[in-house]
């Protein structure tokens, strides 16, 4: 894990982005440090930092001018290097932009020991992005305390589709390796632990019927029972709108994401 | 390249058949079975490494997982017939509401290549099933695997239910898994975490053969 740390900043007296109203201007004292005369822009820079599966989620509420960085679904399965790669993506944006919005929940514990140093980090306060669309600590804790699922949204299933990473990808290109005989066990130890598999729909596209189709394909073949629950970007929205209630784990600058934010 | 290297190259390239091949011509020649086990354990750690470079899959990892129990199926009795006794006892599993075991299992054939005794709970393994465990074998180390960041909040349970039932001061705790890291390993209280299978064994050797070549 890259050490960035550097000279802690806090501003005082300053609105959630670090801003203060005088004589009726808002200023940005970092800035004001730098460029004492010029009058800043009203709105916060903002750089979005997430994973294809939760932007994918944003697309149609991206905050105007938000520069947005996507890694890709696949990363999560090496999350100590998806760490190195969030913290370099988190350091170059670092006090280039006032807000940085990472597109992850607690996930792998990639976002843990991240830090800005000059910029402001948000971060849904969630296990991961299944946790984010279902909306409620509530309703994802009753999916995960139940049945063993195997949950797809139409961003993982994107995501296989490009990375070619899902189950049966993984099949073909064992059995094309080892034999179909090695690729049903190997495949069919990973997919023994669930029950059902659960289409988390969130909302209509184009594609919404093809997304479909894959899902209940993909039960179908890996012998799952079918299951669809409707989903729900609303937190996400509530991020990209700067509502960053106590569903939201915010990191002022020069602090570190900590494990206990999200599970204290 | 020498016969060792043959067979590490092998288990590196998943190539099972040419692996088993080179593991029976080895035993063949005499060759020490703890020198072919160490062999694999490098193409283990290969494996590994391309894992982490993304030029492997996790199927790639379970293929690896599956060669290494056969040749230590192969291995066993000649490390038997070496006469060391075991090296120890280890309970392990994966904590509750954790269903996941790949990782785990991989674990558990890599110290049980190494000659300890492993008791194995399987998969979401609540607190008291790892207590009756460690009672009823005198197991001395714990290993708590977690694929989840649900698990988190278990293993840190089954810390806290251990000092609540007087094993805390007696078992040393290791915890593993594919988001697990030494903030992890402080927020549950465990003692030490595994980056990855040969890890682990170190681990093991370390807490319970303290003097070992």
């Amino acid at each position: 894990m890259t050490d960035g740390t550097r000279e802690r900043f806090v501003p005082c007296g300053n609105d959630r982005f670090g801003f203060q109203e005088r004589g009726g201007v808002k200023r940005h004292s970092l800035l004001q440090a730098i460029v004492p005369r010029v009058k800043v822009r009203m709105s916060p820079s903002i750089k979005i930092i997430g994973c294809a599966v939760m932007l994918d989620e944003m697309r149609s509420f991206l905050p105007p001018g938000a520069d947005v960085q996507v890694f890709g679904m696949s990363r999560h399965a090496r999350p100590k290097q998806l760490k190195l790669d969030l913290q370099e993506a988190v350091s170059d944006a670092d006090g280039t932009y006032d807000v940085i919005l990472l597109g992850y929940g607690l996930c792998s514990n990639a976002v843990v020991g991240l830090r800005a140093c000059h910029s402001r980090l948000v971060i849904p306060k969630r296990h991961d992005c299944i946790g984010v669309l279902l909306s409620s600590h509530e309703a994802y804790a009753a999916e995960m305390h139940t049945e063993p699922a195997f949950f797809l949204t139409r961003g993982y299933i994107r995501g296989y589709r490009e990375d070619l990473s899902g189950p049966a990808d993984e099949f073909d290109r064992v059995a094309a390796h080892h034999g179909t005989e090695r690729a049903e066990a190997i495949v069919g130890k990973m997919m023994r632990p669930y029950t059902r598999l659960v289409y988390l729909q969130t909302s209509e596209s184009n594609d919404a019927e093809a997304d479909r189709q894959y899902a209940f394909e993909m039960a179908a073949r890996f012998q799952l029972r079918y299951e669809e629950r409707p989903g729900s970007p609303e937190l996400l929205r509530q991020m990209a709108n700067g509502q960053w209630g106590r569903e939201f784990v915010v990191v002022e600058p020069g602090d570190e994401v900590t494990l206990e934010r999200f599970l204290n | 390249m020498s016969t060792l290297d043959e067979i590490k190259n092998a288990l590196a390239e998943l190539n099972e058949d040419e692996a088993l091949k080179l593991v029976s011509s080895a035993l063949a020649a005499k060759l020490a079975a703890f020198e072919i086990l160490k062999a694999c354990q490098e193409g283990m750690a290969e494996v590994g490494r391309r894992f982490e470079c993304q030029d492997y899959f996790v199927s790639d990892l379970m293929m690896s997982g599956e060669i290494f129990k056969q040749i230590s199926a192969v291995l066993e009795p000649e490390l038997k017939a070496g006469g060391t006794q075991s090296a120890g006892k280890i309970v392990l599993g994966t904590v509750k509401g954790d269903i996941h075991d790949i990782g785990k299992d991989i674990v558990v054939n890599m110290l049980k290549s190494a000659n300890f005794e492993v008791i194995d709970l399987g998969v979401d393994v609540p607190p008291e099933k790892f207590i009756v465990a460690l009672r009823e074998t005198g197991a001395t180390v714990l290993g708590m695997s977690g694929l989840l960041t649900l698990a988190f909040d278990s293993m840190k349970t089954t810390v806290q239910a251990l000092q609540t039932a007087g094993l805390r001061e007696k078992v040393k705790i290791m915890v593993g898994g594919g988001p697990v890291d030494g903030n992890v390993c402080r927020f549950v209280g465990a003692d030490d975490w595994g980056a990855d299978a040969q890890h682990a064994v170190r681990l093991a050797k370390g807490w319970l053969q303290p003097i070992h070549p």
